[in-house]
């Protein structure tokens, strides 16, 4: 869809199959349906991380890095929940490290509830939710100060990374913190791999929060996600298989998906 | 603070549905500026607008900026203010926080005051324009040409002064060569010629001789604001203030900043020493995919791989047409390798990783849109 300014009536189409999924999957979820969800290691190790920072008596810290108010943030924000609640229930330091200012407040939000929910809401302390820099870099010297000086017994890097990644993780390597990274940027996903004790890689940053609270809202829209993930496996089949024919017999010239999604509205008749 | 108790009483959390509310209608306008044809935006007139409300947000966005001022002030001031561990650290991160506003604010005020400074040639240009444009079209309600022209050739008479009074300070600042100094004295001398030309015009009536005179004036004038803005730029690059800015960001914070970003080249070192251990079937694969792409990266991997064909012919006696065709494999060698691995096997990997997190942030966007929110991140208290 590169290059379009403007949706076509196909992506509408998408749009239109997204809200019916998620309402369906709601709907199911509030009747009682269970949804299995397949085991993650990476977010089973969240609770043995925190467990490890009680016996040890270690503060734990969670950073959201470059991620800014979007569904990245959302989906970061309810693993933040389990972790801040856990954190709570076993009386530990939570230091969130922020980067980006609007994010920093509904992470504040998000804690603030985590504590009250624990029963132990006059233990939040806003000062642990330090705003370091907007700049990448300066963040990512201030995150390694912090982990150095606090001695960081767990980190978890959840969100959205850029260059900083590998700065980030090594600092908690270095002062030996038991690490959980979460990233859609492919990019740094091998430097997460390479550093961190477990990685959760692309999607699995979106599953994290319904693993873990098993909410119906959550899990209804992580079956939602993978019933859209079929429909799209779906569309690549079908435009592999076409593109395959067209090549074999030049005289069929079938329609792909693809096209389908770039036709515009002024091709449809009752537009004009 | 007041605001939110209010619309929370009476057992209502109106704060709550309010968010709701405007989430679902800011959602709800960039759905249709998405789906809505551009021609169709511009029939309606809602491109203008569009770009007003994007502006709109960023300000916003800006806003949130001040949150974090005030989360350094209160993490650091306590910590100052009650002589905590780090309080030195805090100290100096504030004291760079309040230098760094006070040195941008002061380099900015600064350029605003040199800028209009610089303008002024040019306004004058623009004002001999609008005489001679006024007088050609017989506009009623201005003053007279008489009062006019005299006006003019006042200011230009006391820009020339304030031009003059300029290029004494640069000259006792001493920072600006003679070369860019006899520039400005040329372009003062040409102005003050235009001015003559002004001064001895006739004050009657608008003549063919008034608007060759004013559009020259025009000319002249508009060439000194050029050479006086260019003087200004140089002589506010000198001032105090911005030395300071040069210092404080070009000389701290963007080293400071590429230092960081240097550390990278020693952890990924370190990074890859780890991850290249062979503990697994997985990592063996890693690792011999990482050494094959290090390998065509390099001049080296071409030359080691450009004696492997005559090898493998002599040791394999190959049939002509196997080894041709692996001469054809071999001779792009090791960097044809590095360039299928990683456009093929990684590109694949990449895409999937990417369509799947794609897939997640539309359903979680939609999500938000509507406020189908989860009880993680819903006020409960």
């Amino acid at each position: 869809m590169e290059g379009l300014g403007h949706a076509t009536p196909g992506t509408l189409v998408i749009l239109v199959i997204v809200v019916l999924l998620l309402a369906r999957e709601l709907q199911r979820v509030r009747r009682g349906y269970q949804h299995a969800i397949r085991r993650i290691p990476g977010i089973d190790a969240v609770e043995g991380a925190i467990g490890r920072c009680a016996e040890i008596g270690k503060p734990v810290v969670f950073t959201t890095a470059l991620t800014s108010v979007s569904p990245v943030l959302y989906a970061c924000v309810g693993v933040l929940h389990f972790i801040a609640k856990k954190s709570a229930q076993y009386k530990l330091k939570l230091l969130i490290p922020q980067n980006q200012p609007d994010a920093m407040a509904i992470v504040e939000d998000v804690t603030r509830d985590a504590y009250i929910e624990a029963g132990r809401g006059s233990a939040f302390e806003p000062q642990n939710i330090q705003f370091l820099s907007d700049e990448q870099f300066a963040f990512a010297s201030g995150y390694q100060g912090l982990v150095n000086r606090e001695k960081a017994g767990a980190a978890f890097l959840f969100g959205t990374f850029a260059a900083e990644a590998l700065v980030l993780a090594e600092a908690g390597q270095q002062v030996g913190a038991r690490q959980v990274a979460a990233s859609i940027n492919p990019e740094q996903v091998a430097f997460f791999i390479s550093t961190c004790d477990y990685t959760l890689i692309g999607e699995e940053l979106y599953a994290a929060s319904a693993y873990v609270s098993r909410e119906e809202v959550q899990v209804a829209t992580l079956a939602a996600q993978d019933r859209l993930k079929l429909f799209f496996l779906a569309a690549i089949v079908v435009g592999v298989f076409c593109v395959t024919l067209n090549q074999l017999f030049p005289a069929l010239y079938l329609q792909t998906p693809e096209k389908l999604l770039y036709g515009t509205w002024s091709e449809l008749p009752f537009w004009k | 603070m007041v605001g939110a108790t209010l619309l929370e009483v009476s057992g209502r959390d109106y704060r709550r549905w309010l968010i709701r509310f405007f989430t679902f209608i800011g959602g709800l306008y960039f759905f249709f500026e998405y789906i809505t044809p551009e021609a169709k935006l511009e029939e309606l007139g809602l491109k203008g607008s569009n770009e007003a409300i994007i502006n709109g947000f960023v300000v916003i966005g800006v806003m949130a900026f001040g949150l974090g001022i005030c989360n350094l002030l209160l993490v650091h001031g306590t910590k100052i203010g009650f002589r905590r561990p780090g309080w030195i650290n805090s100290t100096a991160l504030l004291g760079s926080l309040f230098a760094m506003i006070a040195v941008t604010v002061g380099s900015w005020v600064q350029g605003l005051s040199l800028s209009s400074e610089g303008r002024q040639p040019q306004i004058l240009s623009s004002f001999a324009k609008r005489i001679s444009d006024d007088a050609q079209k017989g506009v009623v309600g201005v003053p007279s040409l008489d009062s006019r022209l005299k006006a003019l050739s006042r200011a230009t008479n006391e820009e020339i002064k304030s031009i003059q009074l300029r290029r004494q300070r640069v000259l006792s600042a001493g920072f600006i060569g003679e070369v860019f100094l006899s520039d400005l004295n040329k372009a003062v001398v040409e102005l003050d010629r235009g001015n003559q030309l002004i001064a001895g015009l006739p004050t009657e009536s608008f003549t063919e001789q008034h608007a060759s005179a004013l559009s020259e004036f025009s000319k002249l004038s508009n060439a000194t604001g050029v050479v006086y803005g260019a003087l200004l730029r140089k002589h506010g690059e000198g001032a105090l203030i911005q030395r300071a800015y040069g210092v404080l960001y070009g000389g701290l914070f963007i080293p400071l900043g590429s230092a960081t970003f240097a550390l990278l080249g020693i952890y990924i070192a370190s990074a890859a020493f780890r991850a290249f251990r062979v503990r697994s079937l997985e990592s063996a694969l890693m690792m011999s995919a990482a050494v094959l792409v290090m390998l065509g990266q390099i001049p080296v991997g071409a030359w080691i791989y450009e004696g492997v064909p005559s090898l493998g012919r002599l040791l394999l006696d190959l049939p002509p047409d196997l080894a041709g065709r692996l001469h054809l494999f071999l001779y792009e060698g090791l960097p044809g390798i590095r360039q299928w691995l990683l456009e093929v096997p990684n590109s694949a990997a990449f895409r999937a990783i990417r369509v799947g997190a794609a897939i997640g942030g539309l359903m979680l966007a939609v999500r938000m849109w509507l406020s189908i929110e989860s009880t993680s991140f819903s006020r409960k208290s």
